[in-house]
């Protein structure tokens, strides 16, 4: 069964179509990219997905169940977490109390055992030692790993990351893909929205290929980009 | 509600000391006196409120006089109905509550700048419609029939005082807290972990409300005489913003301050003018956002952090 799919979504803003006619789906323990240049409507998707605004017409089916109504709370109970492309931490919670938020929404635990599980989660994607810091204080990359973390504290099913390795070097690029492997490993679908060509190259299985919000190429990485359509959309006609 | 046991085993007879002190004052202490605590204690109960869904939730409420004016009449009409102290006194709170409710569910959809206005439009509603269309007693006011002393109700507002800190100190440490904490940082992003954040502003909603009614509840007690413009003006609104943020926001101490120093500032005061009030409120509220962003008891915690710091590096 597939774990997502879109059916003919589409979504305006005023005059601007941000996403026209997507359709794909996603199998459960797949890793996916979209890509495209900006304002081609990803991040819009990743929104839609996350029940941040609903989709004009079409519809999103997860496992089976039509999610297109939920809410962003709602989806995430049944297994849909984010992260935000531009970092959304709460700025005066401790690391540690942020994991914890969202352990304890989404699970009927005490906050002992609630700090203990964030201490876990927040060892292995390598947090441990900022666990008392507070976001302000934390690097760049730590703040996007942070984003991680609390996404992950929803155990979720379906993890949509939006643009995780922006404004990160080539060496914390790399961490950052081994750390989503890491992740990868546990069983969780993932929907990877990135510019960094070296991680979409090293992680997705499959790519999807974004332009006006319209799907222009899907397939494996080699096939992609290689097609004349992609590199048109993206360094313009020839 | 191990970790209240734990703090109380470690300065619990500091505690157990202040609160009998407190609770002995009316002995030996002059009416006057015990009148300004009682209305610092009733203060300090409301500014908990006002704060918790201040800082907690995000919400500005400028229509807290509203929530306060209307434990007022539900203590009133109480007493009227012959109920004693303190049972009017906890229909003044959950009546509020009540009303509160449908209000909420309406006004909690807004955000931010427009959930303050909404709520001020709301007061100022209920403020002009009680007075033009002699409703409830107009601008008479009710006049209550039983009088207590201020004794019993000091003691009254000292046990009503002492239950909301705990229920603060509880909600401030424990799963809910760290729920709503999320709303006020960023709405968006405790929705994306799942929290239903509409219905964890709404409990933090009537809770605030709650502590307004009472407040109004125990004022109106002592007062004995229901003014509308005395309740339900939007001074009073204001006067809890003054105290919290003097006090210092999103503290359970500084709200104590913030209560003990606007309702002594005012005591000072209301031997002159009382228009003269507003004039230094609104000076000490300019010095205190300059100076102490994070009020008094900010500045107090930030000062002692600095000094134990130095202490520290030099031993």
């Amino acid at each position: 069964m597939k774990q997502l799919q879109l059916n003919s979504l589409t979504k305006t803003f005023g005059g601007v179509t941000a996403v026209h006619n997507l359709d794909f789906s996603i199998e459960r323990g797949e890793i996916i990219s979209l890509i495209g240049p900006n304002g081609s409507g990803k991040t819009t998707v990743l929104n839609m997905l996350s029940g941040t605004f609903p989709p004009d017409s079409g519809e999103i089916i997860y496992e089976g169940k039509n999610v297109t109504k939920l809410k962003s709370y709602q989806l995430c109970r049944i297994g849909v977490a984010r992260t935000y492309q531009i970092p959304r931490p709460f700025y005066g919670l401790k690391v540690i109390e942020a994991v914890m938020a969202g352990l304890i929404i989404n699970q009927k635990i005490s906050l002992d055992v609630a700090r203990t599980k964030a201490e876990e989660i927040l060892s292995l994607v390598g947090l441990a030692k900022e666990c008392l810091t507070y976001p302000p204080f934390l690097s760049a990359p730590s703040v996007r790993t942070l984003e991680l973390a609390r996404a992950l504290s929803t155990s979720p099913k379906l993890l949509l990351l939006d643009e995780p390795m922006a404004g990160l070097t080539s060496t914390e690029v790399n961490e950052c893909i081994e750390l989503i492997k890491n992740i990868r490993s546990w069983g969780l679908s993932i929907i990877i929205v990135e510019h960094t060509m070296q991680a979409v190259r090293a992680l997705s299985e499959r790519i999807i290929v974004l332009d006006y919000g319209e799907k222009i190429a899907e397939g494996t990485s080699e096939d992609v980009l290689k097609d004349p359509k992609v590199i048109e959309a993206y360094l313009g006609e020839q | 509600m191990n970790f209240a046991l734990s703090a109380f085993k470690k300065r619990g007879w500091i505690w157990i000391l202040i609160a009998l002190f407190l609770f002995s004052l009316p002995l030996f202490m002059n009416e006057m006196y015990l009148k300004i605590l009682f209305n610092i204690a009733v203060w300090a109960i409301i500014t908990l409120g006002f704060d918790m869904l201040l800082t907690k939730c995000g919400l500005l409420s400028l229509g807290h006089s509203f929530f306060y004016a209307s434990g007022a009449y539900f203590s009133a009409y109480a007493q009227l109905f012959n109920f004693h102290l303190i049972p009017s006194i906890l229909i003044a709170g959950l009546g509020t509550a009540l009303i509160a409710l449908p209000l909420g569910l309406i006004t909690l959809k807004l955000r931010g700048f427009y959930f303050a206005m909404a709520t001020l439009g709301l007061a100022e509603i209920a403020h002009l419609s009680i007075r033009a269309l002699v409703l409830f007693g107009g601008d008479v006011g009710l006049w209550l029939s039983s009088v207590y002393s201020i004794e019993t109700l000091y003691i009254v507002a000292m046990v009503a005082l002492c239950v909301t800190l705990f229920i603060c100190y509880i909600i401030e440490n424990s799963k809910f807290g760290l729920k709503i904490k999320t709303i006020s940082m960023d709405e968006g992003a405790a929705k994306t972990i799942g929290l239903n954040t509409a219905r964890y502003k709404l409990y933090t909603f009537l809770f605030s409300t709650f502590l307004a009614g009472i407040g109004g509840g125990l004022a109106v007690s002592e007062h004995t005489v229901l003014l509308p413009s005395a309740f339900l003006s939007s001074s009073v609104s204001f006067k809890m913003i003054m105290a919290t943020v003097i006090g210092g926001m999103g503290a359970i101490p500084g709200q104590l301050i913030g209560a003990a120093f606007v309702i002594s500032t005012e005591a000072i005061f209301a031997m002159y003018i009382t228009d003269v009030k507003f004039i230094i409120f609104g000076l000490i509220l300019i010095v205190v956002i300059l100076f102490f962003p994070a009020g008094i008891y900010g500045g107090i915690y930030r000062f002692w952090l600095s000094y134990s710091l130095r202490k520290r590096k030099k031993a």
